[in-house]
């Protein structure tokens, strides 16, 4: 089998593209995507939109966060190429998309082995136990980063937008926040679909925010502050959107927006965890299929067909 | 000691359905879990019985535990708690018969879904895991908390299933390797749902 992937030079091409950004072949039409290339689109999304965030992260950390993406992209690229050669499937790819993801909620300073293990975790539990890329119903992403969370609380502290808070002069969070919104409307104008979740997030983040501001219980000087701390804005305008594991139709992004904004800020105010969008959107991923199922009345999902 | 005001008691059921989730945080009644979360209305008929077995046997094992079992009862001044197990799990036999009856009733077709499960309800871990917590002498519930707690445990296994089933149906589209279908991406797909639930840990608790 490895003979065969590695025959000439067009096949590595071909897996080095695939690894990169997935060439949207592999994934079979999902009932949730409109088309099997909806994947594809979200990943060179991504990978567009989180460039300037990349950027910005190597200037103020340096060669660290490339060490850690290159890091990372072996270990997510180990774990699919093994799965493809057992398998003996293509590879689903994305490797590079989800590196970089992954690298921009860690904190800069955590030792290298973490973001491999964290990595193929993520690669190994969120993507190829269900088929690969495109298959995915939580995002590999979070999970990498929910079990590095979990399994070493006190070093995962913060995450890179955390650490900018800290010992960086003020304007760095708002360069931070001001390219994550160049992201976000980069996402939007790519998938246009990608507004309602948005918009449903914000809203409720906004909503809930105002009113616990009111109640005196936010814990903030602002229901903005909310909106811009550690990887909020982050999560909600790159993580939140993965076409695998969030509804299909409009209104099922809407609904899918509002609970991830509610949650994740009833949870930064309440939970023993800052990093609250990233478990919010995981709970959003939950839901995801019941949210499809309600929402989309005529397809083969629904409740009716016995 | 709890408090009992309303907010107290609202704090029990929040914390009952999403931090101290009684599948996800102490993994009872998975047999259940896995076995019946194949179709989503399938999965909330057994969710909707087990929130009522759980509500209601719990209620009746309160009054039966202060009322008979422990010392200096007003019923019964022996000290007859070294028969809790058996007198909490044959109120619930009983109650899930009677449960059974009424489901084979008025909803035949459910009934026939369910098929060995439904009685086997009685040994479902979660219901005899609340009744026997809702006794625990470090928290001393009364009978206001005991309800909240045991409608809340049957809530939170009844929206952890729902999702279950809902991500079982997703399922039939993704391309899962051989070895792990059926049982083994159920037991995976359960941990990470647990790991997701881990991010309310703290916002309430009892």
């Amino acid at each position: 089998m490895a003979t065969e992937i590695i025959e000439n030079n067009n096949m590595i091409l071909q897996v080095l593209k695939r690894l990169a950004v997935s060439d949207g072949e592999r994934q079979a039409p999902t009932p949730n995507l409109p088309g099997g290339k909806d994947m594809q689109r979200y990943l060179i999304a991504a990978m567009v939109a989180a460039l300037p965030c990349f950027a910005v992260a190597v200037y103020y950390f340096g060669s660290r966060i490339l060490a850690m993406t290159a890091v990372a992209f072996f270990a997510i690229a180990a774990v699919e190429v093994a799965f493809g050669l057992v398998r003996g499937k293509p590879i689903g790819g994305g490797a590079l998309v989800f590196a970089i993801l992954l690298v921009l909620i860690l904190p800069p300073e955590i030792p290298l082995w973490m973001v491999a293990i964290g990595a193929a975790f993520g690669a190994f539990f969120g993507k190829e136990v269900f088929g690969g890329t495109g298959h995915h119903l939580f995002s590999p992403v979070l999970l990498a980063k929910g079990f590095l969370m979990f399994s070493y609380p006190l070093v995962i502290k913060g995450s890179y937008f955390g650490s900018m808070l800290d010992f960086n002069p003020p304007e760095a969070w708002m360069i931070c926040a001001g390219v994550t919104l160049l992201g976000a409307v980069a996402m939007i104008i790519i998938q246009p679909a990608n507004v309602l979740t948005l918009a449903g997030i914000f809203f409720a983040a906004g909503c809930f925010g105002w009113g616990l501001g009111v109640a005196g219980r936010l814990g903030f000087e602002s229901p903005i502050q909310v909106l811009v701390v550690d990887g909020f804005l982050y999560g909600a305008c790159f993580l939140a959107c993965d076409p695998s594991c969030s509804p299909g139709n409009g209104i099922g992004k809407l609904i899918y927006g509002v609970l991830i904004g509610s949650i994740a800020v009833l949870m930064r105010c309440f939970s023993n965890y800052s990093e609250a969008i990233m478990s919010a959107i995981l709970i959003g991923n939950l839901f995801t299929p019941i949210i499809n199922i309600v929402t989309q009345k005529d397809e083969g999902l629904s409740l009716e067909k016995e | 000691m709890m408090d009992s005001s309303v907010g107290g008691v609202a704090v029990i059921l929040l914390a009952a359905i999403l931090t101290n989730n009684i599948l996800l945080s102490k993994f009872l009644g998975m047999c259940s879990f896995i076995a019946i979360s194949r179709d989503l209305r399938t999965a909330w008929g057994m969710g909707v019985a087990v929130t009522l077995v759980t509500f209601t046997t719990a209620l009746l094992n309160y009054g039966i535990y202060y009322g008979v079992l422990v010392k200096d009862a007003p019923l019964c001044g022996a000290d007859l708690t070294y028969l809790t197990f058996l007198v909490l799990i044959m109120v619930i036999a009983g109650f899930v018969q009677l449960v059974e009856m009424v489901i084979e009733r008025f909803s035949p077709v459910l009934y026939y879904k369910l098929g060995i499960f439904l009685p086997l309800i009685t040994v479902n871990c979660a219901i005899l895991g609340v009744n026997l917590l809702m006794i625990d002498s470090d928290r001393q519930f009364n009978l206001v908390q005991t309800a909240a707690y045991a409608l809340g445990s049957g809530m939170g296994w009844l929206l952890a299933i729902c999702l279950m089933a809902g991500l079982r149906k997703r399922l039939e589209y993704a391309d899962v390797p051989k070895p792990l279908q059926g049982l083994g991406i159920t037991l995976l797909i359960t941990g990470l749902m647990a790991m997701a639930f881990m991010g309310f840990a703290g916002m309430v608790d009892i």
